[in-house]
């Protein structure tokens, strides 16, 4: 018994945390989505199933799936620049590595909004990248690079690239070395090792990376809103416009409780199918 | 068959090999034996390519390869962590060579069934590595590297996570599968019972030279240095001054005064600054002084150690100087030694053509 209420002195700190942070909230949202709207942004409690319907409407789904095509372009191309840089930091001598890894992490001491904001100036009508380009002689007028898909894409691609980068970086890290020895030993040149060894055992930090920004980015509302025009809106920005302007609470947790629904069922699915290869059993 | 040449290796702050020259025969089980940081792990990975020479030639069956890729070498390595592919099982690990060089399934699966049965491993082939013991993941990455028909083989302390029992199976296993598969072996331990037991031949080395290169039995009894005669076995240093007597015979004088009598069939050299070692299974201990043909000097017994099939005196000469002594306990005669007790005031007694004089 004694061991007992000694483990539970021990868990119940990050009990309590877990429980006041986030199953607190998360029920709250659960019970205001199915509680019925009010005039003026109020709700009342209840139990109605209209909110969900809702979301499937041609125009918010239209908007969720948008969401879900940024989500996984963002992740392809995260993973496309981050594995490249995460394998190159790997390898170099540690104190050299050490000064790239705080190069990936510095932008984190900005301000996330004036970090998407600085790319509206480079971006723009009159930004860097036209200025540039037609100072050189490469174009005549100005293009038209800010509020696009393109623009948006490249401020999701911005903001979770690190989030790609430190997962891969850790596992490529974690490598033993002398894998990548006894592979050459065996007569494997650089790119069968790669392809046999470094690449397969750095899978768990390319699924914790994928994890890490496709999550996110499917919730994400700041970009599209900076960068974006009126064909980029997010998902995450009918649910802040459900909250801070429409106010309409019920709505807007009914499509935050879908989002995550579906989320849970993807990693499910994503974690069932990849889950049995190798090392990554024991990341999940 | 494998010839080192004048090779070195510098660190920025280290110079992990100066001037090494070997040569290594065809089928020998050949053992680089030192401390570490004594240049024989630097060695070996030259040899495997893994590190470029600074300077100096590697030459394999005449064919000059110090700067070729490790996986264009005809030489396979056992790491001494094994560096079994963790997401492979057992059959993949060992076929690991042969997939590379896309060989074709039939003939690997037979040379893998072939390998996995000189191993003992049967009945492991589906296993993942984390499901193997110690002793099996030796074998695995043993037949991983043997698989692919090395010219020679390089073992980097594959024994040293071993326990001690399974090590001393492993390391007449790996003598007798070297003796019936011919491949050249490369050896790198720091311990030198592994040294003894395995080798044809011991290459010592020390702070990145080679101290001594010979048969296992001339380096313990013929040691050329001091750092091989401490570095190897027990052993007891003598330093004192040496008069001539002749060619065969010197008598050696201790720091406080007492003399004592070495002979030799070879001729004693006459040095600087001479010591005598000789090992503590060297000297007998006695109640009265020694025969005509040995040393006596006396002294107190100051500590005895137990190891059970042997025993080791800790003595004290009357300079001072400690002395190592070491006994059988149970002699295949049926025969006791002598008893003694701490505190015995006793003979040390060696005889005239023991030991080794060196230069300290």
């Amino acid at each position: 018994m004694k061991a007992f209420s000694e483990k539970m002195t021990l868990i119940w700190p990050p009990f309590f945390w877990l429980l006041v942070l986030f199953i607190l909230p998360i029920l709250l949202i659960l019970i205001i989505s199915f509680s019925i709207s009010q005039n003026h942004g109020g709700y009342e409690l209840g139990f109605t199933l209209e909110h969900y319907a809702h979301f499937f409407d041609a125009l918010y789904f239209k908007i969720f799936l948008r969401s879900i095509g940024y989500a996984i372009s963002t992740t392809v191309l995260t993973l496309l620049i981050a594995f490249p840089m995460a394998y190159y930091i790997s390898f170099r001598e540690s104190h050299v590595k050490y000064k790239l890894m705080l190069l990936v992490l510095i932008p984190f001491w900005t301000n996330f909004l004036i970090r998407t904001f600085s790319w509206v100036n480079i971006l723009g009508y009159k930004g860097l990248i036209n200025n540039v380009l037609m100072y050189v002689g490469i174009i005549d007028s100005p293009l038209i690079l800010l509020h696009t898909s393109l623009s948006v894409n490249i401020g999701l691609v911005y903001s979770e690239l690190p989030y790609m980068i430190l997962p891969i970086l850790a596992s490529i890290d974690r490598l033993d070395k002398s894998l990548l020895e006894a592979s050459t030993d065996l007569g494997a040149n650089k790119w069968q090792t790669f392809k046999n060894i470094t690449f397969p055992l750095s899978f768990p930090g390319v699924i914790t990376g994928i994890i890490f920004v496709f999550i996110p980015t499917l919730g994400q509302f700041v970009v599209p809103d900076i960068l974006g025009g009126k064909n980029s809106y997010m998902i995450g920005n009918v649910i802040t416009n459900q909250f801070l302007v429409t106010r309409n609470w019920p709505f807007g947790s009914a499509i935050s409780i879908s989002i995550m629904v579906l989320v849970l069922i993807l990693m499910i699915y994503y974690l069932r199918n990849y889950g049995d290869r190798g090392q990554i059993k024991d990341f999940i | 068959m494998l010839e080192l040449k004048n090779l070195s290796k510098h660190y920025p702050n280290l110079t992990a090999v100066e001037d090494l020259s070997l040569s290594i025969r065809a089928g020998e089980f050949f053992c680089l034996l030192g401390p570490s940081g004594c240049g024989k792990t630097t060695t070996l990975r030259m040899i495997a390519g893994f590190e470029t020479a600074d300077v100096g030639t590697i030459l394999l069956n005449g064919e000059d390869v110090t700067n070729i890729p490790p996986f264009k070498r005809n030489v396979n390595t056992v790491f001494q962590n094994y560096a079994i592919f963790p997401h492979m099982n057992v059959f993949d690990n060992i076929a690991f060579g042969l997939n590379i060089r896309k060989i074709n399934t039939e003939e690997i699966q037979d040379r893998v069934s072939d390998a996995i049965k000189m191993m003992s491993l049967e009945g492991l082939e589906k296993r993942s590595i984390g499901q193997l013991s110690g002793g099996e993941q030796q074998r695995v990455s043993l037949a991983r590297a043997l698989i692919n028909k090395p010219k020679i083989l390089l073992l980097d302390e594959p024994l040293s996570a071993l326990d001690a029992k399974l090590r001393n199976k492993m390391q007449i296993e790996l003598a007798n599968l070297q003796r019936e598969i011919g491949i050249t072996f490369i050896f790198v331990t720091h311990n030198q019972e592994e040294a003894l037991t395995m080798a044809d031949r011991i290459a010592i080395m020390n702070k990145g030279t080679l101290a001594q290169l010979g048969i296992p039995e001339d380096v313990y009894t013929e040691p050329v240095n001091r750092f091989v005669a401490d570095f190897i076995g027990g052993m007891n240093f003598f330093e004192g001054t040496t008069k001539h007597v002749n060619e065969h015979q010197i008598i050696f004088n201790l720091n406080d005064n007492t003399q004592f009598i070495k002979k030799s069939k070879k001729t004693l050299p006459q040095l600087k600054r001479p010591i005598l070692a000789i090992r503590p299974e060297q000297f007998k201990m006695k109640r009265v002084p020694g025969n005509s043909d040995e040393n006596s000097l006396g002294a107190v017994i100051e500590n005895e150690v137990f190891y059970g099939d042997s025993s080791l005196f800790i003595v004290r000469l009357e300079s001072g100087q400690k002395i190592s002594v070491m006994f059988q306990n149970y002699l295949p005669s049926g025969m006791n030694p002598l008893v003694f007790y701490e505190g015995e005031k006793i003979f040390l007694c060696w005889n005239y053509n023991s030991g080794t004089l060196l230069e300290a």
